[in-house]
C-alpha cells in the first residue's frame, strides 16, 4: 500500500499531469464561483478533453476541477449569499450574515481552509478504507456485481423523490439506449436502424454533454443578463470585496486561525461528510446541512447559528469537501456513483478505458490511490489561488451571459464532436440535450436515465455471466438475495413514507 | 446541479410526500401524458424490434421494453385520469423553487423560447454548413448585436477573439479535429 500511495504521488507529479491538474483546478474554480454552472455540468463539458490522456492524467484534470467547486462555490455563497453550487446552500446561512456586518474576510479564511482540511481528512479515509473495501469487491462475482449495478440505479431512481415511476421510466429509457449497437453476445445490430454510426453504440461523451450542457445553455440564453443578477447581490458583494480590501490578508488569517481552534468540529464535520458520500444517490447538500445541524447541537452558543456563527460556516465547508472522497468510495470499488457529479465521472473511467469494480483496487490501484492526492493537492492549491485572488474574484460574477453563450456553444461543439470526429456525435448531444431540458422543464429526472446508459451493458455483461456461470442459481446466492431485499426496501420506503405522510395529512385535516 | 437531479434524502422527498396528501383536484397532467405517451411509443417500437432477434440478443432489450411499455402505460392512465396522487395535477410541472434552470424554464415566455432554440438551431446548422471557427465568429457577432445590444467594436473584437481561439488553440495548438463544414 504505502509502496503504491507513493508510486501514484510520483506519476501525479509528473510536469504534464500536474499541469492538467491545474487547468482543471483554475477551470473549476471559476465554475464553482458562477453560479449557474454545475460541478456535473462543467465535468461533462470536460470529459472530451479526457479521451486519450492516461488514466491518471484524466483524473488529474477532471477530479482536480470536480474537487475545487465546492470550495470555490462556497466563495458566493459567503460574498453574494448565492451559492455558487447546490452543494454550498447551507454555507449562506452563517456566511452571508458574516460578509454583511463586515466579517467577509473572516468568514473566507474560515470556510476555505476548513474546505482544505475537510478535502485531506476524506482523501485519507478513502485510502484508509480500501484495504476493508478490497477483499469484499474481490469476493463478488458476476451475479453480486449484477445486483450491485441494479442497487445503483434503485438508489438512485428511489432518490428521485414523490417520483420514483418518472425515475423507473428514464433508467430503462437509459438502458434501452445503451442497448443501441453490435450486441456482445450475438453480434446482433440492436436498434441501428441500419445506420452504420449507431453500430458502436451511442457514444457516452455526447450523450453526457448534451443532457447536462444543453439544459445550462438555453437557460444562459433566456436569462441574458449578469450571472450575478441581484442588485442587492452587487451591493453585497461591493461591500464584501471592500471588506476584504481594506482589512486584506489579516482578516482572511483570523479565519484560518478560528478553523484550527475548532479542529474537533472540522473532523465531525468531515466524518460525516464522508458517510454521507459514501450513500449512493445522496445529494452533496444533505452532507452540509447535517454538518451544519451537529454544529448547531453541540454548540455552547446555538442561538448563534443563522446569524453569522464561525461554526456554522466551519462546518458546512469542512463536510462539502469531505463528500467528494466519500462518493469515490463506492464509485470507485463498485461503479455505483454517489450522485449527478460522479456518475458522469464514472463515464470517464470508461473513456480512458478503466472498469470500476476489483481491478481499481487491485492492478489499477495506483490510480485509485492517485485521487486521493488529486482531492488534497487540488484543494489544496484552489485555497491559496482564493485567499490570494479573492478580492479580485467579486468582480466574476459581473459577466454577462451573453457573452458566455458563444463560449459555451464552441465547447459543446468542439467537446461533442471529438468524440469521433462525426456530425452524428453534435446530432447525438442534440436529441440528448433536448431530452435533458425536458426532464428540467417538466421535472423528470436525468440522473437514472444517465446512470442506467453507463451501466446497462456493464449490467447485461453481468447477468449472461450470471447466467452462464450459475444459470438460474445465481438468483439465490446470499449476497444477491440481500442486495435485492436492500434494493426492493430501497424503492418501497419512498412509497411508504409518502402513504404515511397522506395518511397523517388526512387525519389533522380531518374535522374533530 | 438540477433539482430533478438531486437525488436528495434533504427532506424534499418528505415534503412532496405532505404536498402529495392535499387533495388534488381532478384534471390531465399534460405533460406527463405525453411524455409518458412518448415513452410508449418508443417502448412498445423497441419490444416489436426484439422480437426479431435470437434469445441471447434480445432476452435484455425484451425485458427492458416490455417493462417499459407497461410502466409508461400505467403512468400514461393515471395522469389522463387525473388521480397522480404525486401532486396536484397542475403542479406536476412544477419544480422546486430552489432551482435556477427549472424556474427559468418555467417563468420563460414562448418568445424566449423561440429565440433560444432559433439561435442555437441557426449555431448548428451553420457550423454544419460552414465549419466550426468560422461560425463562432459570426455567431459571437450577431449575437452580442442583436442579444446584448453590444456595440460594433466589442462584438466584432469578441468574434475575431472566439474565432482565432478556437482555430488556433483547438485547430493548431490541440491538433482536434474540428467541424469543418460543407466546403471544408
Amino acid at each position: 500500500m504505502g509502496e503504491a500511495l507513493l508510486s501514484s504521488l510520483t506519476q501525479l507529479l509528473q510536469p504534464q499531469t500536474l499541469l492538467l491538474m491545474l487547468i482543471g483546478v483554475a477551470v473549476g474554480f471559476a465554475v464553482g464561483i458562477l453560479p449557474g454552472l454545475g460541478g456535473a455540468v462543467t465535468l461533462a463539458l470536460m470529459l472530451p478533453f479526457a479521451v486519450g490522456l492516461e488514466p491518471v492524467q484524466a483524473f488529474a484534470f477532471l477530479l482536480g476541477m470536480l474537487a475545487v467547486t465546492s470550495t470555490a462555490g462556497d466563495i458566493t455563497s459567503v460574498l453574494f449569499g448565492v451559492p455558487g453550487e447546490a452543494t454550498s446552500a447551507a454555507t449562506v446561512l452563517d456566511g452571508h450574515p458574516m460578509t454583511k456586518r463586515g466579517e467577509a474576510g473572516r468568514a473566507l479564511g474560515a470556510v476555505l481552509s476548513a474546505s482544505a482540511l475537510g478535502a485531506a481528512f476524506g482523501a485519507i479515509v478513502l485510502v484508509a478504507v480500501i484495504p476493508i473495501v478490497r477483499p469484499l469487491v474481490l469476493a463478488f462475482g458476476p451475479a453480486e456485481f449484477f445486483a450491485l449495478t441494479i442497487l445503483g440505479l434503485t438508489f438512485v431512481v428511489a432518490l428521485s423523490g414523490a417520483k420514483i415511476l418518472r425515475g423507473l421510466l428514464m433508467a430503462l429509457f437509459g438502458v434501452l439506449v445503451a442497448m443501441i449497437g453490435i450486441d456482445a453476445q450475438e453480434g446482433v445490430p440492436r436498434y441501428a436502424f441500419g445506420e452504420l454510426y449507431l453500430w458502436a453504440g451511442i457514444p457516452l461523451v455526447p450523450l453526457v454533454v448534451g443532457l447536462f450542457g444543453g439544459a445550462e445553455l438555453l437557460q444562459l440564453m433566456m436569462t441574458k443578463g449578469s450571472i450575478n443578477r441581484s442588485g442587492k447581490a452587487v451591493s453585497d458583494a461591493v461591500a464584501a470585496g471592500e471588506e476584504v480590501r481594506a482589512s486584506g490578508m489579516s482578516a482572511l488569517l483570523s479565519g484560518v486561525r478560528d478553523t484550527f481552534a475548532h479542529w474537533w468540529l472540522v473532523i465531525r464535520s468531515g466524518a460525516i461528510g464522508v458517510a454521507v458520500g459514501m450513500m449512493p444517490g445522496v445529494g452533496g447538500s444533505v452532507a452540509q446541512f447535517l454538518a451544519y445541524g451537529h454544529a448547531q447541537q453541540t454548540s455552547r452558543r446555538p442561538e448563534e447559528f443563522g446569524t453569522g456563527a464561525i461554526e456554522g460556516v466551519i462546518a458546512a465547508g469542512a463536510s462539502n469537501n469531505a463528500k467528494d472522497s466519500g462518493a469515490l468510495v463506492p464509485t470507485v470499488a463498485f461503479g455505483i456513483p454517489g450522485g449527478a457529479a460522479t456518475a458522469v465521472l464514472l463515464s470517464a473511467f470508461l473513456v480512458v478505458g478503466l472498469d470500476p469494480g476489483p481491478e481499481m483496487l487491485t492492478t489499477d490501484l495506483d490510480v485509485t490511490l492517485s485521487m486521493a492526492w488529486i482531492v488534497i493537492l487540488a484543494n489544496v492549491v484552489a485555497v491559496a489561488i482564493a485567499l490570494l485572488t479573492v478580492r479580485h474574484l467579486v468582480k466574476l460574477t459581473d459577466v454577462p451571459s451573453t457573452y458566455i453563450v458563444p463560449a459555451l456553444l464552441v465547447l459543446l461543439t468542439i467537446g461533442t464532436y471529438t468524440a469521433s470526429n462525426n456530425f452524428g456525435d453534435v446530432l447525438v448531444m442534440l436529441c440528448a440535450a433536448g431530452i435533458g431540458v425536458v426532464c428540467v422543464r417538466w421535472n423528470w429526472p436525468r440522473v437514472p436515465f444517465l446512470l442506467a446508459v453507463v451501466l446497462g451493458s456493464i449490467a447485461e455483461r453481468y447477468l449472461f455471466l450470471s447466467v452462464s456461470l450459475y444459470g438460474a442459481e445465481w438468483l439465490t446466492r446470499p449476497t444477491v438475495v440481500v442486495i435485492g431485499v436492500i434494493a426492493a426496501l430501497a424503492l418501497l420506503r419512498p412509497l411508504l413514507r409518502r402513504r404515511r405522510a397522506v395518511r397523517s395529512a388526512t387525519t389533522s385535516g380531518s374535522p374533530r | 446541479m438540477s433539482t430533478t437531479d438531486r437525488t436528495s434524502g434533504d427532506g424534499a422527498e418528505a415534503r412532496a410526500a405532505v404536498d402529495d396528501a392535499v387533495p388534488a383536484g381532478r384534471g390531465i397532467d399534460r405533460s406527463g401524458v405525453v411524455i409518458s405517451a412518448t415513452l410508449l411509443v418508443v417502448f412498445v417500437v423497441a419490444l416489436v424490434l426484439a422480437g426479431d432477434w435470437s434469445f441471447r440478443a434480445a432476452l435484455t432489450p425484451l425485458l427492458v421494453s416490455g417493462t417499459g411499455a407497461a410502466l409508461s402505460g400505467l403512468y400514461l392512465v393515471t395522469a389522463l385520469v387525473g388521480r397522480r396522487r404525486g401532486r396536484p395535477p397542475s403542479a406536476g410541472d412544477r419544480p422546486s423553487s430552489g432551482d435556477e434552470t427549472a424556474r427559468v424554464f418555467r417563468e420563460a415566455d414562448r418568445r424566449s423560447w423561440v429565440s433560444a432554440l432559433l439561435w442555437t438551431g441557426g449555431f448548428f446548422l451553420a457550423t454544419w454548413v460552414l465549419g466550426l471557427a468560422v461560425t463562432a465568429a459570426c455567431f459571437a457577432a450577431a449575437y452580442l448585436r442583436v442579444q446584448a445590444r453590444s456595440g460594433w467594436p466589442a462584438c466584432l473584437l469578441y468574434a475575431v477573439a472566439i474565432g482565432l481561439t478556437t482555430w488556433l488553440l483547438f485547430g493548431v495548438v490541440f491538433e482536434i479535429a474540428l467541424p469543418e463544414g460543407l466546403f471544408g
